[in-house]
């Protein structure tokens, strides 16, 4: 009888124990941050569609001139991002970028995959309105770096100057610009000739909805004119 | 020095002709009463003769009964002995194959009947020992050879066997093989006392991870082989028994027998016996080999006279140093392209015409060698004599540090040598039936070096990638250190037997010798901001150790050549009140006596008033009182109390003092330009970059060229005189009960109080007077946020004296405390319910606190490794080796098929909680100019926000808002128990903890018979199972030097706080082995190990 029920308390008094004591007390568990959003734009001289790949996931391919977005990446730490075309690293080093949790990031992509791919310096956070907003913002960003004859430049919207400030390459809106919904026509124009240099036309603007009106090199760069592009 | 010499000498002047009696703690004893029964009434028959003799060598042991038939037979060697009583008019009495263990009093007590003429002889015995005996009072184990072979070991070190012990919790070194140490009793295994056969075998200087002499070559000081038994002390209150406030760890050799026997063993792995690294790739050690070979024989030179026994061991092996190079998939990766790596060693090759070696998979090996000779001369039956010697030699490749944070080219990497002799002499003696004698003398010499594999050339690392560096160079420590160690050791107990009581005199000594070279950058260290930086030859950080010839006497390399005598007398009685009640108590007084006066600084005199680096401690004598009980509740010895209380006498590790010796800042002069990780570069006169050529020798103060004031500046380290060697006040209770034939259970609490902790305070260092006002309310001196102390940081007018950097005093104080409670049950092999079954099954529940846990070796590591809230006014606080949970099972099943053929399953597991660690900041919070983040963390509320914290806005690549970090920021402290219970407050130091370990190693063992009785064993050691079962299991996950810093500050003009007194923070999720979290998986201990053995015995 003892022989049986001894091992039988032994073994139950280990578990009992084990179970008592293999805690996590103190342990430091990080919790998930709200993941973010990014969107990636393509602003590059020559990468056609290039890939970002972040955090090791799938990655997400922008077309030269446009953008995408996707959502559902780690936040509060720094991740990896990657840079390919058709698989091949367009950029040799592994970039670290460390995202706000619960945000919305735009980042431009530019360079050659002859030189460097890179980011810009800054990263633009975007903004979401609440659904009943009757209005649009609208902002801009100069990504036509290379483009000689449009170094600085000012946005209109169906023929009347909608930003204030001038923009030159690489610079974003300092502000959100309010729109009201409605069907729109966008020019840039050289703030020192006031030349058209870049238009984008028939834009649906809704309420409720963040814009980002941008610029980008054509392919041969253009002197005086660029790619117009909004998302 | 030669008037300290006197006392010493004095000493074996007084003990040296009492080479007589009995048992110390590597022998044995027998006692009893004799009683015989004339006309029906017992009585003790005064002056009957006992005789022990020893079933394997022959030697003979006797004594005679004294008043009531009492005996004792001290100073037997362990093993088996037939003993026979005699009485003239009585039949000879005699018990046969009793074992005798070291430090055990084995109770055998005869019942004589009278002759008559036809009676034959007839015994009536009862003996105890073990858990039972009389003479276990406190805690301690003792593991018996058949469990030393049955365990688990890959190693096939003390500390894989040690763990039995349920005290103990194995210490590592994180991500390689190396040495493990043992901690008892929640201590730093510094503080424990290891010995083989009673003589000291520490690492007295206390460098190495294990504690032993050799261990810093990771070298074992002793085969396993060698091994009859080892014993495992945490509260022996036997008053001999000292030099240890942790645990005391004793190893009996084995001796030779009047039989030749033998064994001969090879073990091996290879990157095929070893798990995938525990990350995504899963991948497999390129190269690894680990072989292990020797042999054992012990017979006799002259039967029953002369015996001998030797053992040999070899191990060599080769361990890949894995860290991938920009790499993602690796669980340690060095985020910086291998392009960079390039550009470092082309521009050191052509600035400088020095090699800085490769980047490429480098095998770190350590070979060890190890030879113990052991002979027992029995000179007569009163005179038994051992001699003793150890050869160890050891090397290891050393200080190619390769991980996230820093990558090292090949020209940093050293060999470290370790040659260590021991050589021990032991004289056992009887002098009359009432006086008993043992002696002990050894000699130990120990010499440490480091080869270094290139020319001369000064330590370099180039700041790479986010805070990587690669490194190149002799490391900075190694440049030019070396260590001589000579103990010589001298222990004689003299022991009287007077009726009921036995009272001991001793005396143990031991004369340290140290010859110590340990300048740090000796050749120069530099560190550049960037790439582009070393191409200019501009540095930023630069520090240099020279000598002052005008005291050396054109020495450029002057050692710290210092000895100290700690000489130590005790007196002990052990009264046996009843047969069922033992009582022991005794006195130990231990002084230490420094021998060498350091050198006279008088500058540092003129500067710190009333101290002086050539004054030493004061020889304060150490008190050791300690009682003890052992009651046999039962009267059958099924069930005992027992306990006592005592203080404990440990021992200081000999480079906290030998720091004094080398860093009196008169005979060694260390410089320093720029700040460790400053992106600013070191000016010249002119306020231009200085320009630095690598190739030429390090410059100094006063050289052409040296950008620095031409003044000598050095570190200085001193001692209080009233400091004093640890000691801890233990007090234990605890009770054996046999439950049933074979198992027996054992509870017990221990407490202990800690006295003499080391301390240690920077008192170069100048308070801060600034004032911050915040929500109105003015701070002076102190944090705004917190109210922690403040110190003057980086300022000019920071240091109380400028002639010194740092100036760190060591001292002592009274605090801290462990406690511990243990349950444990223990099942012989002879147990009714699986025969052949044999385990040991322990629960341990305790807590530690330190001032300071004591894991570094130089003053200032010792000084700055401490996380706390004001490191020169450090308070007890939970300790590093704080184990509040440990399960252990040890077991083993032997299924026995025929003669000489059996096979025995054994299993070891321990599940114990993880190491606790500290919170600190990234940057030097409190201006002490601490480098390593010793500051402990303020756990912020959500109302601190803008108005006691605000968040440094980030820049670059980190794209997040102020907003978004702070939230991070209170989602990490409110999901966090301790973190939500300590907000508003400073964390105490480790206060965190590591996750749970869960260690399961098994050992299969074949014995298959051979020629004759000869046998061959063949084995299988697994070491961490259950991440052979799921590769998920049996990960070892550890945080950096128990401190995670994971807040940072922003720093402006040194200072955290903004105009408001507002601390700037920062913070991001940290990611470790290329996923988020702070613990680091080890790349070694996490992977399954197997070890394939065959043994060859006759």
């Amino acid at each position: 009888m003892n022989s049986i029920r001894l091992p039988n308390t032994i073994i139950l008094s280990i578990v009992s124990v084990l179970l008592l004591i293999s805690c996590t007390e103190n342990v430091l568990v990080f919790p998930d941050s709200k993941p973010a959003r990014v969107r990636i734009v393509n602003i590059t001289q020559d990468v056609s569609n290039l890939e970002v790949s972040i955090d090791k996931q799938t990655p997400l391919v922008a077309e030269r001139g446009g953008s995408v977005l996707a959502s559902n990446f780690p936040a509060g730490r720094p991740v990896s991002f990657t840079f390919s075309e058709q698989g091949k690293l367009v950029r040799r080093d592994t970039l670290y970028y460390t995202l706000g949790s619960n945000a919305n990031l735009i980042l431009f992509v530019k360079g050659s995959a002859k030189g460097l791919v890179e980011f810009f310096s800054v990263a633009q956070q975007d903004t979401v309105l609440p659904r009943d907003a009757s209005n649009a913002v609208l902002r801009f960003t100069h990504g036509a770096l290379e483009s000689l004859g449009a170094q600085t430049v000012l946005v209109f919207a169906n023929g009347t100057q909608l930003m204030t400030e001038e923009y030159d390459p690489g610079i974003t809106s300092s502000k959100y610009y309010s729109l009201a919904p409605g069907l729109y026509n966008f020019e840039l124009r050289d703030a020192f000739t006031n030349e058209v240099v870049g238009v984008k036309t028939n834009v649906q603007i809704s309420a409720a909805q963040s814009y980002m009106l941008f610029s980008f090199d054509l392919l041969p760069v253009q002197d005086k004119q660029v790619g117009v592009s909004i998302f | 020095m030669i008037r300290f010499f006197y006392p010493f000498v004095l000493v074996l002047l007084i003990v040296i002709p009492y080479q007589l009696c009995a048992q110390g703690v590597t022998t044995g004893t027998i006692s009893g009463t004799v009683t015989g029964a004339v006309d029906g009434v017992s009585n003790g028959l005064t002056g009957a003769t006992v005789k022990a003799v020893s079933v394997t060598t022959g030697a003979i042991y006797g004594a005679i009964a004294r008043t009531g038939g009492k005996y004792s037979i001290r100073g037997l060697r362990p093993g088996s002995y037939n003993i026979t009583s005699t009485y003239i008019g009585f039949v000879v009495a005699e018990k046969k194959q009793v074992l005798v263990d070291a430090g055990e009093t084995t109770t055998i007590n005869f019942e004589m009947t009278v002759l008559t003429n036809t009676q034959t002889a007839e015994v009536v015995v009862v003996a105890d020992s073990g858990t039972f005996s009389r003479s276990k009072f406190g805690s301690g184990t003792i593991i018996d050879q058949a469990t030393i072979s049955n365990a688990p070991t890959i190693n096939r070190s003390i500390s894989d066997i040690a763990r039995i012990n349920p005290y103990t919790n194995q210490t590592q070194t994180a991500g390689s093989d190396g040495l493990q140490g043992v901690s008892v009793a929640g201590v730093n295994s510094r503080f424990n006392n290891f010995q083989i056969d009673g003589a000291v075998a520490n690492d007295v200087f206390a460098l190495g991870s294990a504690g032993t002499a050799g261990s810093q070559a990771n070298a074992n000081f002793i085969s396993l082989d060698a091994i009859e038994r080892l014993r495992v002390n945490v509260s022996p209150y036997d008053i001999r028994q000292g030099g240890f406030t942790g645990g005391l760890v004793n190893a009996i050799t084995r001796g030779g027998t009047n039989t030749f026997t033998g064994s001969v063993f090879l073990y091996g792995r290879n990157q095929d016996l070893v798990g995938l690294s525990p990350d995504i790739s899963r991948r497999k050690f390129d190269s690894f080999s680990d072989v292990q070979f020797g042999g054992r024989l012990g017979g006799p030179i002259i039967e029953n006279k002369l015996l001998f026994h030797v053992t040999a061991e070899v191990r060599l092996r080769s361990l890949p140093l894995e860290v991938g190079i920009n790499d993602p998939n690796s669980l340690i990766n060095f985020p910086v392209p291998t392009r960079e790596f390039d550009s470092v060693i082309s521009i050191s090759k052509r600035l400088f015409g020095y090699d800085p070696g490769m980047y490429t998979t480098y095998n770190n090996r350590s070979n060890s060698y190890n030879v113990i000779a052991r002979l027992d001369y029995n000179i007569n039956d009163n005179n038994k004599l051992q001699f003793r010697h150890n050869f160890t030699y050891g090397t290891q490749d050393r200080n190619l540090q390769r991980d996230a944070l820093t990558y090292s080219l090949s020209s940093r990497l050293n060999t470290f040598e370790s040659l260590n002799n021991q050589t021990v002499l032991q004289l056992n003696s009887i002098i009359s039936e009432a006086v008993s004698n043992e002696l002990r003398l050894s000699f130990t010499k120990t010499t440490d070096n480091r080869l270094l594999p290139t020319d001369p050339f000064p330590e370099v690392r180039i700041q790479v990638g986010s805070g990587q560096n690669i490194a190149f160079g002799p490391e900075r420590s190694s440049q030019a250190n070396s260590l001589d160690q000579t103990v010589l050791a001298l222990t004689d107990d003299i022991t009287f037997y007077l009726g009921e009581h036995t009272i001991t005199a001793g005396t143990h000594n031991e004369l340290s010798m140290f010859n110590n070279l340990f300048i740090q950058d000796y050749y120069g260290s530099y560190q550049f901001a960037s790439i582009a930086d070393f191409a200019d030859s501009v540095a930023n950080y630069y520090r240099v150790s020279y000598a002052n010839q005008a005291i050396t006497q054109g020495n450029l390399q002057p050692r710290a050549d210092w000895s100290m005598l700690q000489a130590g007398v005790y007196v002990m009685d052990e009264w046996d009140i009843t047969p069922a009640l033992r009582v022991i108590g005794g006195l130990r007084v231990d002084v230490p006596i420094f021998l060498t006066a350091p050198f006279e600084n008088p500058l540092f005199s003129q500067a710190f008033p009333g101290l002086n680096t050539s004054a030493t401690p004061q020889n304060a004598f150490l008190f050791s009182p300690r009682v003890g009980f052992n009651y046999d509740i039962s009267g059958d010895r099924t069930f005992q109390v027992r306990g006592g209380t005592g203080i404990f006498t440990g021992r200081v590790a000999a480079v906290w003092l030998s720091n004094q010796y080398s860093n009196t800042g008169i005979d060694i002069f260390r410089a320093q330009l720029g700040g460790n990780n400053s992106q600013s570069p070191i000016l010249d006169s002119a306020g231009n970059p200085a320009k630095w050529d690598l190739s030429a020798t390090a410059p100094k103060p006063g050289d052409a060229g040296y950008p620095g004031l031409p003044i000598n500046t050095s570190a200085v380290n001193i001692t209080d005189k009233n400091f004093k060697t640890p000691q801890v006040w233990r007090s234990t209770v605890g009770t054996d009960i046999t439950l049933m034939k074979g198992l027996r259970l054992t509870v017990e609490g221990m407490y202990g109080k800690f006295l003499n902790q080391v301390n240690y305070a920077n008192l170069n260092l100048k308070r801060s007077n600034a004032t911050f006002i915040n929500q109105g309310v003015t701070y002076v001196g102190v944090s705004p946020v917190d109210g922690r102390p403040l110190y003057q940081g980086e300022t000019a007018d920071s240091l109380v004296s400028k002639n010194f950097t740092q100036v760190l005093l060591l001292s002592s104080e009274d605090a801290g405390y462990q406690y511990s409670v243990m349950t444990q049950l223990q099942l012989e092999e002879n147990n009714p319910f699986i025969p052949g079954l044999s385990a040991m099954l322990a629960y341990t529940h305790g807590g530690t606190e330190d001032i300071t846990s004591s894991t570094s070796s130089t003053a200032l590591s010792q000084w700055n490794g401490t996380d706390g809230i004001d490191p020169n006014n450090l308070t007890a606080a939970r300790s590093n080796f704080d184990v509040p949970h440990r399960l252990s099972l040890n077991a083993s099943y032997k299924i026995r098929w025929a003669e000489n053929i059996s096979t025995t399953i054994s299993l070891f597991y321990s599940g114990n909680s993880g190491r606790p660690f500290s919170m600190s900041y990234i940057n030097d919070y409190n201006g002490d100019n601490a480098v390593g983040g010793n500051d402990l963390i303020y756990v912020p509320t959500r109302a601190d926000y803008n108005t006691k914290v605000v968040v440094v806005p980030p820049t670059g690549t980190d794209l997040r808002t102020p907003n978004q970090v702070w939230e991070q920021i209170m989602a990490l402290v409110e999901g966090n128990d301790i973190l939500r219970e300590h907000q508003g407050k400073i964390l105490p130091r480790n206060a965190m903890r590591e996750p749970f370990v869960h260690q399961l190693d098994l050992k299969l063992a074949q014995r298959l018979p051979a020629f004759s009785t000869h046998t061959i064993d063949i084995t299988l050691d697994v070491q961490n199972v259950l991440n052979l079962v799921n590769a998920e299991w049996g990960l070892q996950k550890y945080v950096n030097f128990q401190s995670a810093n994971i807040f940072g500050l922003g720093l402006v003009n040194g200072k955290p706080f903004d105009a408001q007194g507002r601390l700037r923070m920062t913070y991001s999720e940290p990611v470790t082995n290329g996923a988020p979290g702070i613990y680091i998986v080890d790349n070694f201990y996490s992977r399954w190990r197997m070890q394939l053995g065959v043994r060859y015995s006759f």
